[in-house]
């Protein structure tokens, strides 16, 4: 795999993401996510149903796409993402990525076409870095999913190692999500998680919380 | 279709208009299993219409169309009279439905359908398109079910679409696709938190009204009946809802509903018996 592309997907990359939780923090803090396997669940469902049926194709629809594509993909992405805080999250780590990725491979990404949401500035580095279509995607869910396992540990009584686990159990339903992802058109973007929509939504209203969405 | 056809196509063009200070239903063409019973008005000024289907549901491979236009200022709310029962067609096919909203300016158009109820094995696909005029209201709610809870089929059904676009002065302003594949009825991702989790009904709705009058505090945090609204990047109301009992999802949707054509629509509650 190509090596800019794992640096793009590590948590350490300076996008940001570690700050959203996209409504898993309240799920956890209201007792719908309270053990390893309800985390593994809940995962398993949003790869499934959820992100992976959103973000994940469009991600690979950016893949290589042309300016034109790409603006119609970030207006779909404005309109699919109802609830505000995982819109504007998607928004604020789609221009870090870029910024971050500009500032280390100018060279590179000169030229790069506009985009504004995570999973299209996603595919639309990945693949000006030299990153073929099926390594992003794949690169794109594994740092979705670790990203999210991270997360949980902050939120639950969880450790490393069960967070990981965690991960590791939901990787058929990764490697189905990839395929999925791969063969999608703008037209397969969609999904069904409403328990989470709402959950992302009332996010804000906690007493307390870690993360911003 | 030929003479032995199983399934049926439906049809249903309304066009409603305003005369002097009342709405009236101006043309309609009903073609079976799609009809209406006769409008009537009710104290708000609102001419409400019940589309009815008298075979009791659809079946895979039906398909509906729906279109209604509601001319310059007037005022329509469009109901169903039963939940829409979604039976499986044995080769598979989903059944489908295509609704094509046109509101004129200063018109305002509601459609508050009945619960749709996918029977096992059944598949729905629903494409709904509002076209809107600057002044333009429109509100809309959708309820569902998990399959025949009463009978303790849940989640048995094989696929439930619905698309939701709405376009105002031919701008997209609100898109909601709600898809949710259930061929391999793996049920344990399927009850995950975040997707239906214990809950056995699902609402969502959508209003569009002149943002000025919008007051959005958060709805009340309630373990039973979880309810959501918030306004999409265009300004646009959303609603996402769910209960573990059906009632309990009817009685907010009902709520919201009269909430929202109080306070945006200048309109009284809904009050309706079916």
């Amino acid at each position: 795999m190509n090596l800019r592309l794992l640096q793009l997907a590590d948590s350490a990359f300076p996008a940001g993401a570690y700050a959203f939780s996209d409504g898993l923090e309240t799920l956890t803090q209201r007792g719908d996510v309270r053990t390893a396997d309800d985390l593994t669940a809940f995962l398993c469902g949003q790869l499934a149903h959820g992100w992976g049926r959103q973000d994940a194709p469009a991600c690979a629809l950016a893949w290589a796409a042309d300016p034109a594509t790409l603006l119609e993909l970030d207006a779909l992405l404005d309109d699919l993402k109802l609830v505000e805080g995982p819109r504007r999250a998607s928004l604020r780590i789609g221009a870090n990525l870029r910024r971050a990725a500009l500032y280390l491979w100018p060279g590179d990404l000169n030229g790069l076409p506009p985009t504004r949401h995570h999973a299209t500035s996603f595919g639309a580095v990945a693949s000006a870095l030299g990153a073929g279509r099926e390594d992003t995607v794949q690169a794109y869910v594994s740092s979705w999913l670790l990203g999210r396992v991270t997360s949980a540990t902050r939120l639950m009584k969880l450790g490393g190692l069960d967070a990981q686990r965690c991960a590791a159990q939901c990787e058929a339903q990764a490697r189905r999500c990839v395929v999925f992802a791969l063969r999608a058109t703008p037209d397969d973007l969609g999904g069904f998680s409403p328990l989470l929509d709402i959950a992302a939504a009332q996010q804000a209203t906690l007493e307390q919380r870690l993360f911003q969405t | 279709m030929t003479l032995f056809a199983r399934t049926r196509f439906g049809q249903l063009d309304l066009h409603f208009a305003r005369r002097g200070q009342k709405t009236v239903l101006l043309r309609d063409v009903q073609k079976a299993p799609l009809m209406i019973v006769r409008p009537f008005e009710l104290p708000c000024g609102t001419l409400m219409v019940f589309i009815v289907n008298p075979t009791g549901g659809v079946l895979g491979g039906d398909h509906s169309e729906i279109r209604v236009t509601v001319g310059e200022g007037a005022k329509v709310v469009i109901l169903t009279q039963s939940a829409t029962r979604v039976q499986p067609s044995p080769d598979g096919a989903a059944a489908v439905q295509h609704i094509f909203f046109e509101v004129g300016a200063g018109a305002r158009l509601e459609y508050y359908p009945e619960r749709t109820i996918p029977f096992a094995g059944s598949r729905f696909a629903q494409d709904i398109q509002v076209n809107l005029a600057a002044t333009s209201e429109f509100g809309l709610t959708e309820s569902l079910a998990s399959g025949r809870v009463q009978m303790g089929e849940r989640l048995t059904f094989g696929s439930y679409a619905s698309r939701v676009a709405i376009y105002r002065d031919q701008q997209r302003i609100f898109l909601d696709v709600q898809r949710f594949d259930n061929t391999d009825l793996d049920l344990e991702t399927a009850r995950s938190a975040g997707i239906w989790a214990e809950m056995d009904y699902i609402g969502s709705g959508v209003w569009v009204g002149q943002p000025t009058a919008c007051t959005l505090a958060p709805l009340p945090f309630d373990t039973e009946a979880r309810f959501a609204w918030g306004e999409n990047h265009g300004g646009v109301l959303w609603l996402r809802g769910a209960a573990q009992q059906g009632p309990r999802v009817d009685e907010r949707l009902t709520s919201i509903c009269n909430q929202i054509r109080r306070e945006w629509f200048g309109a009284a509650p809904l009050q309706i018996r079916r």
